[in-house]
């Protein structure tokens, strides 16, 4: 083992940077431990501690990054130091923000690019409805990425959208595809007769992966934010959406996914389906009654009831995640036959917002008293919450992004003798973590382990939303994932029913290789 | 579809604008009149430090980044990074014709800037309302802490500051170093004994990653939050500890980390510092512990969480000598202890 040292005088970047450049380090070939820390002496001893302190590093100063790592085998050290170069050089550019010409207003981008129709704008809440206007006011189309925006802005960007004939696609809305253009957060579909409205980003993603592994593409998705279906919004962008879709000829069947809306929203978008002239599947997740079909209007009450409708509807065979397969119905026996029978809350910790209110309200349906809170959980009740909340994102990217917050809340729940179910949910596709396994994985083992270490058995059951073009490798994702012993399916609604089933020991409800339908 | 629905093109805007929005007030009375200010030493993407002519370090920030004692706060678009427009190492910063020009061409505005200075506690609530609040907010970012950093002694600041040692098996490395430190520390405070203050200053100054260690973010906590609790019975040696902090921190950790121990060693730390602590002490103010909370921790990427633990054992020390001081002049008074 060789310990080497490389001191940079003066050398300042900020601590995600430095972070960021020790844990990548430590990812190289032969590197077995490596850290960038400011040499001061207390740092020194640490180093010296850690067995990183070469002659070399003793001469640094407060004022110089020590960039410390050793070998096995020696030898290596001027590969690894090019990498380590490389990487501070990329850290530079990306802190300088590259030399690509960036235009500095909205008329700028429009003279270096006359044939945009979009803007995507993505700035602080405050600035967001001027910025939004603005590209309205330029007979742009937005997807408006920025959230905090006021309801009375949001009201009036989309009045104005609509008067102009124009989308106005947020604010909050961080989910669309549009002509197979993926935009934010959205799954590799190929392009098809299927076109969607929704008021949800991950419910949009859910149910167009659902769809095109059933072998349905997608001709467009629209995000409209989550509050599109307010009273005071009252569905305007759905409403133009759906207008869209109604007069795009490559659309055959038209979807809409909302959480429950405003009595007065929902009686529009309803009306203005009823006269689209196309069969219209309407997911308001939750909302009371069942499913039910009139005319060319279905109503469903979960993601993947939409999805399952418009199979039906095109002439589709049933498809392959609507099944348990026999090794994951084994498994799930295995876990329900478990010792800890009597302890056995479900703990759901989810990214996906509307995925995590599905959950929630299948469990409630199926007489769970499950809150949507992790702390006070009364003992023997259920919790999921949604960890891409304000609450648990602050300081840190999105849980689709950055897994460390789940897997902390993982490794925690797994030590609590009451809990005996963890419900996740991992959403692949651009814009999420480029690989979720392998920050899963690791977390999901040791979760088991502790729980095994004290006589119990953690079932472990994830929903996985992706697409077979996705650029995380969905086979992979899975099989990585069903390698730790979960059990993973792709249908989220499937999910919290298994999680269920799990937790009263009873598995007599699901559907054991039939069809749920 | 309409022929608006074509392929998407993705457009970004920025401002042009280069206004100074705010200023610390001990920065404000450095302004020169004319001629050089200081010399850019180090640049980020959204801030860039400078040393003046005197060696004294301060920072140019984007204000979204919030105001601070060394802070010139300017409103920059949201994609402006400063090396896009122009800053880099080595520019010189100077007031040219009433405002100020940082190389050639960048002039920052100051027509408007307003002068910043910490808005202070100036009556707290009750020692038991204050240990409420901070139990608060322990519960609310329990579930957040990073295992990175000093965050993960934050549960533990209440029996540090008795003299309590947590179980450190499972901290992390720099965790566990400081924790006997801290736990020396805060006997030393308790009990005025300058040379154990000292040792622990030694070994904490500079201790951690980051541009501002992890160990110089909680000692800048700390020092914040017992200048602020005002009525302190334990001036003496919180005077004794800002003067050890300084003086260490001189020689022993990184200048910009230097420049920020100093300053919170007169009670002046960030704004989120500042508006936290009105939340944990202050009779009139509305507690909103949690936004505060999280405007805190967002700083760096485990710097806000340093300062939170540093200011959550500076407010259990200050309570613990308050009540150690009382019970003491409670003896003097009432020597046999016989009930009045």
């Amino acid at each position: 083992m060789t310990v080497k040292n490389h001191v940079l005088k003066n050398l300042y970047r900020d601590s995600v940077a430095l972070m960021r450049l020790s844990r990548e380090m430590e990812g190289l070939e032969n590197v077995e431990q490596a850290t960038a820390i400011m040499g001061t002496d207390n740092n020194k001893d640490l180093l010296a501690q850690a067995g990183l302190l070469a002659d070399i590093g003793k001469s640094a100063t407060p004022n110089d990054l020590i960039v410390a790592f050793n070998l096995t085998p020696p030898g290596l050290e001027e590969t690894v130091m090019a990498s380590v170069q490389e990487r501070l050089t990329a850290a530079r550019q990306a802190t300088s923000g590259g030399t690509d010409y960036r235009p500095r207003s909205m008329e700028g981008a429009i003279q270096s690019l006359p044939q945009a129709n979009l803007a995507m704008i993505s700035v602080p809440g405050e600035y967001a409805a001027r910025e939004a206007k603005k590209a309205l006011d330029l007979g742009l189309n937005v997807l408006l990425f920025s959230d905090n925006v006021p309801l009375e802005d949001e009201v009036d960007l989309k009045q104005q959208a609509a008067n102009l004939g124009l989308l106005m696609m947020g604010p909050d809305c961080g989910t669309a595809i549009i002509n197979g253009a993926p935009l934010g957060f959205a799954n590799a579909v190929t392009s098809g007769r299927v076109g969607l409205v929704s008021a949800s980003g991950s419910g949009l993603q859910h149910v167009t992966c659902l769809l095109a592994e059933a072998g349905e593409g997608i001709s467009h998705a629209l995000g409209v934010g989550g509050r599109d279906l307010s009273a005071e919004v009252n569905g305007a962008m759905m409403l133009e959406g759906l207008r869209a879709l109604q007069d795009d000829s490559a659309t055959e069947i038209i979807v809409l996914i909302s959480k429950p809306p405003a009595q007065s929203a929902r009686d529009r978008v309803l009306h203005a389906a009823s006269k689209s002239g196309k069969h219209c599947v309407i997911a308001f997740l939750g909302e009371q009654g069942h499913a039910a079909s009139g005319g060319n209007i279905h109503m469903e009450q979960t993601l993947e009831g939409a999805a399952l409708r418009v199979l039906t509807l095109l002439g589709r065979q049933m498809p392959g995640w609507a099944y348990i397969d026999r090794m994951t119905s084994q498994n799930i026996e295995a876990l329900t036959a478990a010792p800890n029978s009597e302890h056995r809350s479900i703990r759901g910790l989810y990214s996906g917002g509307t995925l995590c209110y599905e959950s929630l309200f299948i469990l409630r349906g199926l007489g769970h008293k499950a809150g949507a809170d992790l702390e006070g959980v009364p003992i023997g009740s259920d919790s999921v919450i949604d960890m891409g909340d304000d609450r648990y994102t602050v300081g840190r990217p999105h849980p689709m992004i950055d897994f460390r917050a789940r897997c902390e809340a993982l490794i925690q729940e797994a030590g609590d003798p009451e809990v005996g179910v963890v419900l996740l949910d991992v959403i692949l596709g651009y814009g999420s973590h480029p690989d979720p396994a392998s920050e899963l994985v690791p977390a999901l083992l040791e979760a088991q382990d502790i729980a095994q270490n004290s006589g119990r058995r953690l079932a472990c059951v994830v929903s996985l939303c992706g697409s077979q073009d996705d650029p995380q490798n969905l086979e992979q994702q899975q099989q990585a994932l069903t390698d730790t012993g979960a059990v993973v399916v792709h249908s989220n609604a499937l999910a919290a029913r298994i999680a269920s089933a799990i937790s009263r020991g009873d598995t007599s409800a699901l559907p054991g290789g039939d069809s749920l339908a | 579809m309409r022929a608006g629905y074509d392929v998407p093109w993705i457009i970004m805007t920025s401002s042009t604008d280069y206004p100074i929005t705010s200023i610390g007030a001990s920065l404000s009375e450095q302004l020169p009149r004319t001629g050089r200010w200081g010399t850019v030493f180090a640049v980020f993407r959204r801030s860039c430090y400078l040393e003046n002519l005197d060696g004294q370090v301060f920072c140019l920030a984007d204000s979204r980044l919030g105001e601070g004692p060394l802070t010139l706060g300017v409103e920059f678009s949201e994609n402006t990074t400063l090396s896009s427009i122009g800053v880099s190492k080595g520019c010189h910063l100077g007031m040219d014709g009433g405002d100020l020009l940082l190389g050639r061409s960048i002039v920052f505005r100051t027509s408007g800037m307003s002068i910043w200075a910490p808005e202070r506690v100036r009556k707290t609530v009750t020692p038991k309302e204050i240990r409420r609040r901070v139990n608060t907010l322990i519960d609310l970012v329990r579930p957040l802490i990073p295992s990175d950093g000093l965050g993960t002694i934050i549960p533990h600041t209440s029996g540090l500051a008795e003299g309590r040692l947590p179980t450190i098996d499972l901290m992390n490395a720099i965790a566990q170093l400081s924790v006997p430190r801290l736990c020396r520390l805060s006997g030393g405070l308790t009990g005025s004994d300058p040379k154990e203050v000292d040792e622990a200053v030694s070994g904490l100054v500079g201790l951690g990653p980051g541009l501002t260690p992890s160990g110089d973010d909680f000692l800048g906590g700390m020092l914040v939050a017992l200048q602020t609790l005002p009525d302190t019975a334990s001036q003496p040696s919180v005077d004794m500890f800002s003067e050890c902090v300084t003086r260490h921190a001189a020689e022993k950790t990184t200048r910009i980390s230097s420049a920020m121990l100093e300053r919170s060693a007169k009670g002046i730390g960030s704004a989120a510092e500042h508006r936290l602590l009105r939340c944990l002490l202050g009779l009139d103010t509305r507690p909103d512990i949690t936004s505060a909370t999280m405007e805190l921790i967002r700083v760096g990427h485990t710097s806000g969480w340093d300062t939170l633990a540093g200011i959550l054992l500076g407010i259990h020390l200050s309570l613990r000598m308050n009540q150690a001081l009382k019970e003491t002049r409670s003896a003097i008074q009432n020597p046999a202890g016989i009930p009045a």
